[in-house]
């Protein structure tokens, strides 16, 4: 009769635990997130006392080659598993933007298509103008075209600026010869990524409300 | 005088074995160094009560305001290394202490607490603009574990080489009030705790002549 197994086999337990990389792309997340709001504590804990702080220069910037080569120079090959974390960890990230960027931009076509539409009907109806000269709901249909092409133009704009940048990072990812610089790249596209995401849902977020402000034009 | 300070607000992490390991192995290469100590648990200070050469020097650091003087003070007497040991908590002395640091060391353990952890830390640093490398500290010696905390780490910044493993020599030597160099000379962690302050040395060095140039650039 055989011992029984004291510890669950290596690739269960790996399944089962948290992982460090995902866990590091929250921690980057979170960084960025506190240091987008004021940094009221760290500039009070410090508004009498950085002396040396002043008077040392500013550092530099975090070399990207050097983060990459620490993994190359490490003293044990990375193993497929992590390969394949940072791999889906950059897909899923990808993803994530990409699904983002096409439910802002799918709602916005919808809308001004929608603008379009109502303009269409109404001109249609006849009930462009009263005898007085151009009306109310003219100026708004005038508006509505224009809030329609200012839509769509900023939606083409940034649909090119996201191919811009996957289609670098493509370029990149072909280039890329080594897991660390595999590593680096994945890890910079997708913070990048989330950034642009974050910026361009903003973005989207002010077009609309400003399409549906009664009198914005 | 180059200012080291060894940051993170998770407890047990490595700092003050570290500490204690970069001052031995930089004072082995001939350099003046001093211990800051800015946690109250006073590992550093007890260290120093078992130890019998007088060297390297130790300060011990409560109030936030003094930092700045010891400091000051310890680059009068021409010390060219202090490195300080904060505590493990996100407190105003280990804000000042960062906010001092030529170079801030995270030492993290391969593990998801660890790693969270560093999110204060981290924030406060680059509120503060200041340069830091991650440390991968007290590890095992292989496994899938080390590799992915080490892409984790250096997904978030600069991760130190080499990794420090998981040695007794480094709590033996704590104990007798040596460092692990003077402990152990010829063992592994021994030859990782000098390989790591030769990679902090260098860039600290690598920052010195920037910044000198930089200063002649804006001075012509």
């Amino acid at each position: 009769m055989g011992k029984p197994r004291s510890r669950q086999p290596a690739d269960i337990a790996r399944a089962g635990r948290r992982s460090l990389l995902e866990l590091a792309a929250e921690v980057s997340r979170a960084v960025d997130e506190a240091l987008a709001m004021t940094p009221g504590s760290i500039n009070a804990t410090l508004q009498d006392a950085p002396r040396i702080a002043q008077v040392i220069p500013a550092p530099m910037p975090v070399p990207a080659q050097e983060a990459a080569s620490v993994i190359a120079a490490g003293s044990e090959p990375p193993d497929s598993t992590t390969t394949d974390l940072i791999v889906n960890l950059a897909k899923e990230c990808q993803a994530r933007a990409l699904d983002g960027m096409k439910t802002g931009a799918h709602a916005a076509l919808d809308f001004a298509n929608d603008l379009a539409k109502d303009l269409a009907k109404r001109r249609l109806d006849g009930t462009t103008s009263d005898a007085s000269g151009p009306s109310a709901t003219e100026s708004h249909l005038i508006g509505a075209m224009g809030t329609a092409a200012e839509c769509r133009i900023v939606v083409l704009e940034l649909m090119k600026i996201n191919a811009g940048a996957t289609l670098e990072y493509a370029w990149e990812l072909g280039r890329a010869r080594t897991l660390a610089e595999l590593v680096e790249l994945s890890s910079t596209h997708a913070r990048k990524q989330c950034e642009l995401v974050l910026k361009q849902t903003e973005l989207l977020k002010s077009v609309a409300q400003n399409m549906t402000k009664p009198g914005t034009r | 005088m180059h200012v080291v300070a060894v940051v993170t607000q998770k407890g047990g992490s490595g700092k003050s074995t570290l500490s204690v390991g970069l001052a031995m192995a930089a004072m082995q290469r001939s350099e003046r160094v001093a211990l800051i100590e800015a946690d109250a648990q006073g590992t550093i200070s007890k260290w120093r009560e078992r130890r019998e050469n007088p060297y390297p020097r130790v300060e011990r650091v409560a109030d936030p305001a003094d930092i700045e003087l010891v400091i000051s003070r310890l680059q009068g007497d021409g010390i060219w290394l202090a490195i300080i040991d904060t505590a493990a908590t996100n407190n105003v002395l280990a804000t000042r202490a960062i906010a001092c640091a030529d170079l801030c060391l995270i030492p993290a353990r391969p593990s998801a607490a660890d790693i969270e952890a560093a999110i204060p830390t981290l924030i406060a640093i680059r509120r503060l603009d200041r340069r830091f490398a991650f440390v991968l500290n007290q590890t095992p010696t292989r496994g899938a574990r080390l590799s992915e905390a080490a892409a984790s780490l250096s997904s978030l910044g600069v991760l130190a080489l080499p990794f420090i493993g998981q040695r007794n020599d480094h709590q033996d030597a704590l104990g007798a009030g040596l460092g692990v160099t003077e402990f152990a000379p010829e063992g592994k962690a021994s030859e990782e705790i000098l390989a790591l302050w030769g990679w902090i040395s260098e860039r600290l060095i690598v920052e010195s002549n920037d910044h000198g140039q930089a200063a002649l650039k804006t001075a012509c």
